[in-house]
């Protein structure tokens, strides 16, 4: 690193620690001139790339219907602000349109058959086969919304499918949440030491030879 | 009371342990005790999926680095995968997908993966695509028709750009890879590249694609919690990710050590406040 690198360096590292000094010392102007500086920079280095992007990308003539579509969103803060919808629409139905499909095949489809072959070939091993099995049918049952047709399942004497449907449910979610936790909860602490501490004493040591 | 109730009840405040356990984090930090470590099969799974390929061999790479993320974390763990790639001379088309990814991944290559070092000429054996917008029908766009941006990140036209020659679309590349930023991020690489078009696929990031797709449409994966860093392990690189893999465990001991204490003061209260009934009674 060169000794112009190692000054921009501690000047992050600066400005790293007062936006995490809003946790422990609360809002302080150290804090706030950190956050504009990082809002500022993030929305300038944006902005610079939708340019590039724009420049690279306009010399298509059909990317003119995309770009008309765009401004249409803009309608919101003038009179015409019913033209506004259109982009909505256009957004929903594209965005339904691109992933409703490969949802279906990937998420419903595969798995259900993936299912059932391991259940036939009893793979990985037959315990785990026949617990996917369970799952797979009783969360199935678990989510029928019906009250013709969900009753059976949610009360009575089959009430227990529903039950243990949403066991399994709750051991997903329970998953998913410690994963998170622990990713981002857990790691928000070591990053900051990483970054803060670690990047710098390392620099510092490779610049120092 | 006994010493220890007395130590907890007393002595032993919240502040206090806040300031116990960063200082021994960071101490870790510094001079880490390095444990072994075991290597999970989605680890082994996803070195074996980029073993199984040919110099030469296109890997397509799905991006969505923001402003921050190079420098918050994974760095390393990114650096350790490109490396890796690279050591097995294969090509590399980023493609991505949030305005700051093509200048991020231009400086990832050139500072911190040294593409420089093992003969990686830009063009020829790595491209970087401009910003490409739409999210979900942008990856969908670039899986149907790979030149679908045009030009480079640099505006050069894609035809003049040697590594795109023979990759019309991405079936003509022989591996996607996906990375995270987000729930919703993988499962759409997955839905469009991996379903779509029959790509095999791994994953640098996160469970999110484990439980639905893994096997099917995932081949290798690398889970945030513990799988970068058995990659950093298996692949013997000095990265900061099983640094933060036993910082984590370390972190989960302190957590368990709280709940510890916690019960004894909650024991030792409860019992005084019986003592204190029984005197009174």
């Amino acid at each position: 690193m060169t000794p112009f690198e190692i000054i921009l360096m501690f000047g992050g590292v600066f400005l790293a620690l007062g936006t995490f000094s809003y946790a422990f010392i609360g809002e302080t102007k150290w804090f706030a001139i950190s956050e504009s500086i990082f809002i500022g920079g993030g929305i300038a280095m944006a902005g610079f790339s939708i340019i590039d992007t724009l420049r690279s990308q306009l010399a298509n003539p059909l990317m003119i219907i995309p770009f008309i579509i765009g401004i249409l969103a803009y309608t919101r803060w003038t009179n015409y602000r019913w033209l506004a919808r259109y982009p909505v629409s256009v957004l929903s139905g594209i965005g339904l349109g691109v992933t409703v499909g490969s949802t279906i095949r990937g998420q419903i489809i595969a798995g259900m058959i993936q299912v059932i072959q391991d259940v036939q070939a009893m793979y990985p091993d037959p315990i785990s086969a026949l617990l996917s099995l369970l799952g797979v049918v009783t969360v199935l049952f678990y989510f029928t919304y019906s009250e013709k047709y969900s009753n059976p399942v949610h009360q009575g004497r089959f009430g227990i499918i529903a039950k243990i449907g949403r066991i399994f449910l709750f051991s997903g979610f329970g998953y998913l949440y410690a994963s998170t936790f622990v990713a981002e909860g857990v790691d928000a602490l070591s990053t900051t030491i990483i970054i803060i501490f670690l990047r710098t004493v390392r620099a510092l040591q490779g610049f120092y030879g | 009371m006994t010493a220890v109730e007395n130590f907890v009840t007393t002595w032993l405040t919240p502040k206090k342990m806040a300031v116990f356990f960063t200082i021994l984090t960071i101490l870790y930090m510094l001079f880490p005790v390095m444990l072994p470590m075991k290597v999970s099969s989605w680890t082994t799974d996803y070195i074996a999926e980029i073993d199984r390929l040919e110099p030469g061999d296109v890997v397509v790479w799905g991006h969505n680095w923001g402003d921050l993320i190079p420098a918050r974390s994974g760095l390393t763990f990114n650096t350790a995968v490109m490396q890796y790639l690279m050591s097995k001379q294969l090509k590399i088309i980023f493609v991505c997908f949030s305005p700051a990814t093509p200048s991020n991944m231009y400086t990832f290559m050139h500072d911190y993966a040294k593409s420089e070092d093992y003969g990686y000429v830009y063009g020829v054996d790595w491209v970087v695509t401009p910003f490409i917008s739409g999210e979900e029908s942008g990856i969908a766009a670039v899986g149907d028709d790979m030149w679908y941006p045009k030009v480079d990140m640099f505006g050069t036209p894609l035809s003049e750009i040697p590594i795109y020659q023979d990759i019309h679309v991405i079936s003509d590349a022989q591996l996607t890879m996906c990375d995270g930023g987000g729930f919703s991020w993988q499962p759409m690489y997955v839905r469009q590249w991996a379903i779509r078009h029959k790509m095999r696929m791994v994953n640098n990031y996160g469970f999110q694609v484990i439980a639905i797709y893994y096997g099917i449409y995932v081949q290798g994966c690398l889970d945030r919690t513990r799988g970068q860093a058995e990659f950093e392990y298996a692949t013997d690189f000095q990265g900061e990710e099983v640094l933060r893999f036993q910082f984590r465990n370390i972190g989960a001991s302190l957590v368990f050590l709280s709940v510890a204490l916690g019960n004894i003061a909650l024991y030792s209260k409860k019992k005084e406040e019986r003592d204190t009934v029984g005197v009174v009674a």
